[in-house]
């Protein structure tokens, strides 16, 4: 049963590759035998995930249309079996009545449509090859409401819903569509999203901790292990899905 | 087996599976199995539970989970060699069509002891001996019927709804002791079980199937390997951070949030 996890001979994107999770997740991708495009608006770091793991790499920002098509569309060329949208950014930090128009899209248009622009890029092919495993990062504020973090929470959201959209749309091309929601990982973007909270970082991630009744806060690896069940034929049968890596921080139904 | 394949082995643990000698518990005891599990394989029917346990190289253990006393004294005894790590409660029956105005206590009572009733006693042996063994993880059988509310099988899909709140109820509970409690809702399996109504009926086994195709964005039907996967995700260290959570091999049937 665990040679279905196996990635060998498949063509991988994978977005925010150049820290966190997605460096996490084009690791194990790799190691799981996909040959992997590391996807960074970081160029040093996309290339530094692509070196470390025999991967390719393309310096581009995901809200970026064009550049998204031209680097995806063109390593779609030689097929693409998974796209795992990764890149994101954190939150502005700000309560409802204050929130800043300009600084909503901004959020949005890396976390919202970015998403979907590497979506769009690589569907042609996909749906051509009548198969393929997309899977989305979304987050447990989906299920928390954390105040002063609506434009981060409703970006999410909204990459839920495409989630579930989408996999309606493209199934009958052979096409899964799932998302993850990981509860706290300490990784550069949401710890640089506390902001003055992380002045304690011990007792920042203490408090994480205590939040989740496994009383830990999440590895990388938590998440890349639960990305590469939905991008493999392990799960075959399993589309529409948002799966929480979360210590049980929320359990919804 | 090296990264990343590493933690999705059991190597070293003894697994509990009740129901193991249905068509979805063979495939997930052969699944513990096959990760490196001695597994301890539990059917009502001893000659079931018998063939699937010389098949995956366990020990078959004759139980009615409705007999908590039993359920207790078989999880006792697979633990007593110690680590026992994995506890599957998979035992079940069929329901029968009867809508919730004609409802009757009798027919109820039994559906939710047989499904509750059994997971719950699987639950309580198993928990101190996970707690003994310094954590582990419990799956539970839930059901597509908790997210599509089908007409006329409603003690079926309220019993399978009470696993999935108890799963999250006791994940809370017992997350402290390194256990994780997890369930999983799987869309109709085509087995023998699953379609004795059609056992002389081909043509209406066939438009009955086609209609589970179309209801999935797939186009397919689940299938008891999809089900043993995402049964050895949950109980392997690759889940460790996942508890409380209900998993869907639906083929997209229904995506709650």
């Amino acid at each position: 049963m665990i040679d279905r996890l196996s990635l060998s001979g498949r063509r991988a994107i994978v977005t925010g590759a150049g820290a966190g999770l997605g460096r996490a997740t084009a690791t194990l991708f790799a190691e799981a035998g996909a040959h992997v495009l590391c996807v960074d608006r970081d160029a040093g770091a996309a290339g530094e995930t692509a070196s470390a793991i025999g991967g390719c790499f393309a310096a581009v920002d995901v809200a970026d249309r064009m550049s998204v098509q031209k680097a995806l569309a063109s390593f779609a060329t030689g097929g693409v079996d998974i796209l795992a949208n990764i890149a994101g950014v954190a939150s502005s930090g700000e309560r409802v009545e204050d929130m800043d128009p300009a600084r909503f899209e901004a959020i949005f248009a890396i976390n919202f449509k970015g998403t979907l622009n590497c979506i769009q890029a690589v569907l042609p092919s996909m749906t051509a090859a009548r198969r393929g495993a997309i899977i989305n990062m979304v987050s447990s504020a989906i299920d928390l409401a954390i105040p002063t973090n609506a434009s981060y929470s409703i970006s999410k959201a909204a990459v839920a819903m495409l989630t579930k959209v989408l996999a309606n749309e493209v199934g009958a091309d052979g096409i899964r569509v799932n998302a993850v929601a990981p509860g706290f990982v300490p990784t550069g973007l949401s710890m640089e999203a506390a902001g003055p909270a992380v002045a304690d970082r011990a007792a920042y991630l203490e408090r994480w901790s205590k939040s989740a009744p496994l009383g830990r806060v999440g590895t990388p690896e938590d998440i890349a292990h639960q990305c590469l069940y939905l991008a493999s034929d392990a799960s075959a049968f399993v589309t529409g899905q948002i799966l929480r890596a979360n210590g049980g921080m929320t359990m919804p139904w | 087996m090296t990264r990343p394949f590493d933690v999705w082995r059991l190597d070293g643990r003894t697994a509990f599976v009740t129901g193991a000698g249905g068509a979805i518990g063979e495939a997930v005891a052969g699944a513990l199995a096959d990760a490196g599990a001695y597994v301890h394989c539990a059917d009502i029917r001893e000659e079931a539970a018998r063939a699937v346990a010389e098949r995956v190289g366990g020990t078959a253990v004759a139980l009615d989970v409705s007999d908590a006393r039993a359920v207790r004294a078989a999880i006792d005894a697979a633990a007593a060699p110690g680590n026992l790590r994995i506890v599957c409660n998979l035992a079940g029956i069929a329901g029968r069509s009867q809508r919730v105005i004609d409802l009757d206590e009798e027919a109820f009572d039994a559906m939710f002891a047989a499904h509750f009733g059994g997971v719950l006693s699987g639950c309580q042996a198993a928990v101190p001996h996970l707690r003994a063994a310094g954590g582990g993880a419990i799956i539970n059988m839930s059901s597509e019927a908790i997210d599509i509310a089908p007409a006329t099988i409603a003690s079926y899909a309220v019993a399978k709804a009470s696993i999935s709140a108890l799963t999250k109820i006791l994940a809370a509970e017992v997350a402290g002791d390194g256990i994780r409690v997890n369930a999983v809702a799987p869309s109709f399996i085509p087995s023998e079980l699953s379609l004795v109504r059609y056992a002389n009926d081909p043509e209406g086994r066939e438009r009955y199937l086609d209609w589970w195709r179309a209801k999935s964005p797939l186009g397919a039907l689940c299938s008891v390997n999809d089900v043993a996967a995402q049964i050895l995700y949950l109980a392997s260290d690759a889940a460790s951070y996942v508890t409380g959570q209900t998993l869907r091999t639906n083929g997209g049937i229904s995506m709650p949030w």
